[in-house]
């Protein structure tokens, strides 16, 4: 069966070669990146911004660390995810439960809500949301960032967890309804476990989102001392845009946590994104 | 325990497993995602007193040309950078899935290589390559120096005609193993069952290609475009980051996503037109513009139920 | 003491109605088993008897008490599953006391009951394993266990042998059996096997479409069928249903059909059904022919193991009297109906061997010509 799929020599060669060129195209920026954060001033940058550096300056990403205020957006910015995170899994894995597994009157419909907010992005509803946010009093707070944030992601998460546990089957929640198990301690004992592996690459995906979500800060926070890593970065380029190795440093820096979440697990990450289908 | 207790209990249970999910979802997204239909009918600053003014700040969209010359200008500008995305996504996209679907040495490496822009933040991106375009960046200076393919260097962002397709080109190279991998994954799909009986029949390599292969890549072009239309019509991260709300230059890179935030949050300091009940219409008309695609979702969605 | 009566219970999902008014009576310590074809509303049945479904209309008495509002758990009835449905991230002592933990129950009772129901069930060296390194008899022993320990008035068995190889089937069939005379309880089992059905039920009840078609004892329902879907469905290899039209030399009009076990179908040269052999199974035991009738109709016949037919030899057959099974007959199909009382009547004796050797005397075809002609 592989025959037809198997490359001559030649075709093998020109194969190889157009790979090549779009990977070098992909590493570019990033090589680039790295390569110059290392360098010890500006003008190497300018001058040959593909050679090696005259001295190894690893002090960059100190100066950026704590020339800016990268512990603070850092920690603000896993303070943000984490929550989401914890959030999130839990809030959807609980609706997807009850929406599959105990459905009622107008489960269908709430189900039909949460789709809606798959198909429209909550950024047309910037305006709408500013009010409410507003109205609770959490503007300019983590508080209200984590919950709009984790809000955003709701949908997405309960139509993987959804569609996830519609293919489990159900007997092993009803031998634990048989053994006269609550709904608590099923979910807790017996579904938890089960749908491990959808809560994992929803944790992933709304991991990474949340690190990366740079609208959503920007509309509801004010305060520096409130800054999740990607309002900082903007901050942290107004104060450096010339400093071009001091740039590039705290680019690698904000990028650090998403690239070790993806190589830990890369292939739930694709598979986020084969299932889900969906958005970022 | 009690009999008959169970069955309150579980309710109650029930109860409270739902609450939390909905409550999350329903004030922060859901509430205003509705809210639009009621916000687009007012004219409201987002402090002091609200007035409703009916349809009047419809009329005002497409009929006052302020706000419609920068809808029309919005509008079509982000069709032009969704287009230029689109065509660079389905084209390279398949090629490389191709590519990588033969018996190709190293495919995996290739293919996790490839993956990589994907999890980064888009602000560390636009800045990143932001920084690898300008005029005495990276770029140019492999073009001028190194290739000696231009005589000077090039203004990407600067320039009017080549700010938007090299944001396009920036969203491109971000969401490419999107593409890569949805339509990769279609082909390897098809694979299995039908290339080997074309191929008993005597069918080419191409002619298994066209006939086999690329019949079935349909459903993963279509999802494609539409999780990219839903997407560049919402979400404008780079042109925000990078030219500000007001598009720079002249509005050159100016699509619905800025028009949107402008309207509601004020572009520079001198804006004076801030409307919340503009930004809501705003909004809905967005959402009218990509509903077709949404409803797409939706359906496709659901059935797979 | 565990007597269930089951008074016109109603079942739907969404429109399509499941379970038309089941009445049902269950003796006390009784093996019952529902057989019938896939959806035919068994299991629904039994789930609805568990506690899983809800009823629409109806009653389900557990001596004497109305339990079909109750929860599963207040039921007094355990359930052992298709897939085991073992929690795979507890081991067997966690999976067995589950039940018991839930109620919370205190540790020394709970590990004391293990203790024993695993004694019961030979399950003792494998308590600290997780069900993922139990062989597929040892998951379907834990299972039971687990409805054992619960001290239930009544088991519940959903097709629990189905994914059990041929061999480990038999096995776990002959430990249920055991099981159940030592418990002394109630069994409700549901299969669509039903060889299952005849060795292990001592009333059998056959379901179609969400209505009970007969209740009996196995060899009730294999000796009288009350009609063609019971004849068809008990019995391994199923009886052959045959045209009246295709005994040879009688004129019938109307399409009455009869029906004969394989096992009662006799090589016999006067006989008065033609056929050619299509097919010859050899089992050793036992063989089977495939015999197809002029009218293409398919019959199958029982062999003694030393018979020397071959394909396309054709055949002449005869019934053993007395084992005709007859539909009911209306009208024009009186003609065949006189036939085959004939049959009925007609004396068989056992030989010494013990296959059954028919008296032909009396059936035979043209007895019965004067009646074709009239």
């Amino acid at each position: 069966m592989e025959r037809l799929f198997k490359l001559k020599p030649l075709e093998q060669i020109v194969v190889q070669f157009i790979l090549l060129v779009y990977a070098a195209i992909v590493v570019f920026p990033i090589g680039i990146a790295i390569l110059n954060s290392l360098k010890p001033n500006l003008g190497e940058v300018y001058k040959a911004p593909f050679a090696l550096p005259s001295v190894w300056s690893w002090d960059n990403y100190a100066e950026a660390w704590f020339g800016a205020n990268f512990q603070t957006y850092f920690l603000n910015s896993a303070i943000i995810s984490l929550s989401c995170v914890v959030l999130v899994t839990l809030c959807a894995s609980t609706t997807a439960f009850v929406i599959v597994r105990m459905p009622f009157k107008g489960s269908t419909f709430l189900f039909g809500c949460f789709m809606l907010g798959v198909v429209i992005p909550i950024r047309l509803a910037m305006a709408p949301l500013f009010v409410v946010v507003k109205s609770l009093r959490l503007l300019d707070s983590l508080l209200g960032v984590i919950l709009v944030q984790s809000a955003s992601m709701m949908p997405v998460a309960v139509f993987i967890l959804t569609a996830f546990l519609r293919a489990v089957p159900a007997e092993l929640e009803d031998a634990a309804k048989m053994d006269g198990a609550l709904p608590f301690e099923i979910y807790w004992r017996v579904v938890v476990p089960l749908i491990r592996p959808a809560l994992a690459t929803v944790a992933l995906l709304t991991f990474v989102q949340s690190w990366n979500e740079y609208f959503l800060p920007l509309i509801f926070l004010q305060s520096e001392s409130n800054f999740p890593i990607t309002l900082g970065m903007t901050q942290f380029r107004l104060r450096f845009d010339v400093q071009w190795h001091l740039m590039f440093a705290g680019i690698l820096i904000m990028l650090v946590p998403t690239i070790i979440a993806f190589l830990l697990a890369s292939r739930q990450f694709i598979q986020g994104l084969t299932q889900g289908g969906l958005k970022e | 325990m009690a009999k008959g207790n169970y069955k309150q209990k579980a309710n109650l249970q029930r109860i409270a497993l739902l609450a939390p999910g909905v409550l999350l979802y329903g004030v922060f997204n859901f509430l205003p995602l509705l809210g639009l239909l009621v916000l687009c009918l007012v004219d409201w600053p987002g402090i002091g007193p609200m007035k409703f003014v009916g349809l009047d700040n419809f009329t005002q969209l497409f009929g006052n040309a302020f706000y419609r010359d920068q809808l029309v200008r919005a509008l079509g500008q982000n069709l032009i950078f969704f287009v230029i995305i689109i065509a660079a996504m389905l084209l390279l996209g398949t090629f490389f899935a191709l590519l990588l679907s033969f018996g190709t040495k190293g495919r995996n490496v290739y293919r996790s290589l490839f993956f990589l822009p994907y999890p980064l933040a888009g602000a560390a991106v636009a800045f990143l390559l932001e920084l690898i375009v300008r005029t005495r960046g990276p770029l140019n200076v492999l073009l001028v120096q190194g290739l000696h393919l231009v005589d000077k260097p090039i203004g990407f962002l600067g320039d009017p005609m080549l700010a938007l397709p090299t944001l396009a080109a920036f969203y491109s190279w971000h969401r490419m193993s999107f593409a890569i991998i949805l339509i990769l994954s279609a082909i390897v799909a098809v694979r299995i069952q039908l290339i080997e009986a074309a191929m008993l029949d005597g069918a080419s390599r191409w002619q298994t290609l066209k006939a086999v292969v690329f019949p079935v890549l349909m459903p993963a072009f279509i999802l494609i475009i539409v999780i990219v239309m839903v997407d560049v019509f919402n979400n404008a991260d780079y042109t925000l980051l990078l030219m500000g709300p007001e598009g720079s230059p002249g509005r050159a890179t100016d699509i619905m996503g800025t028009f949107l935030f402008r309207s509601a949050f004020g572009g520079s300091a001198t804006s004076v037109n801030v409307n919340f009940g503009m930004s809501a219409a705003i909004g809905l008309v967005t959402a009218i513009v990509i509903l077709p695609a949404a409803i797409f979702l939706a359906l496709r969605n659901l059935r797979r139920d | 003491m565990a007597a269930i009566t089951i008074r016109n219970l109603d079942k739907a999902y969404g429109k399509t109605r499941v379970l038309h008014g089941i009445n049902l009576e269950i003796a006390d310590n009784s093996f019952v088993v529902f057989v019938g074809p896939s959806g035919c509303g068994k299991s629904t049945l039994l789930r609805t008897i568990a506690g899983l479904e809800e009823k629409e209309r109806g009653e389900i008495l557990l001596d004497g008490r109305d339990i079909s509002d109750d929860a599963p758990v207040d039921r007094d009835v355990a359930m052992v599953f298709q897939s085991y449905a073992l929690y795979p991230q507890m081991s067997v002592a966690e999976n067995i006391g589950f039940a018991l933990s839930v109620a919370k129950e205190p540790k020394a009772t709970i590990e004391q009951k293990v203790t024993d129901v695993s004694k019961l069930l030979r399950l003792d060296d494998y308590l600290a394993r997780k069900p993922s390194a139990l062989s597929g008899g040892q998951r379907q022993r834990v299972a039971i266990g687990r409805a054992i320990v619960r001290d239930p008035k009544v088991f519940l068995f959903d097709e629990p042998l189905s994914n059990l190889d041929a061999e480990l089937r038999v096995e776990m069939r002959l430990q249920i059996a055991q099981l159940r005379r030592r418990l002394g309880a109630t069994f409700i089992y549901v299969t669509h096997d039903q060889v299952e059905a005849m060795t292990l039920a001592d009333t059998i009840v056959v379901l179609r479409s969400g209505v009970v078609e007969q209740v009996g004892s196995p060899m009730e329902l294999y000796h009288r069928p009350v009609n063609q879907f019971v004849a068809g469905f008990i019995g391994s290899p199923k009886m052959n249903f045959i045209p009246a039209g295709q005994l040879f030399g009688l004129d019938l009009k109307g399409a009455a059909t009869i029906g004969v076990r394989p096992e009662h179908l006799l090589l016999d040269p006067n006989g008065p059904l033609k056929g050619i052999v299509r097919t010859v199974e050899n089992l050793g035991a036992v063989s089977y022919a495939y015999a197809a009738l002029p009218d293409e109709t398919l019959v199958t016949i029982a062999l003694p193991p030393d018979h020397s037919i071959s394909v396309d030899q054709p055949l002449t057959l005869s019934i053993v009297p007395g084992r005709v099974w007859r539909g009911k007959f209306k009208g024009e199909d009186v003609l065949a109906a006189r036939y085959l009382r004939s049959m009925v009547i007609a004396p068989y004796t056992f030989s010494a061997e013990g296959m059954i050797l028919p008296t032909f005397a009396s059936v035979r075809v043209f007895d019965l010509q004067p009646a074709a002609a009239k």
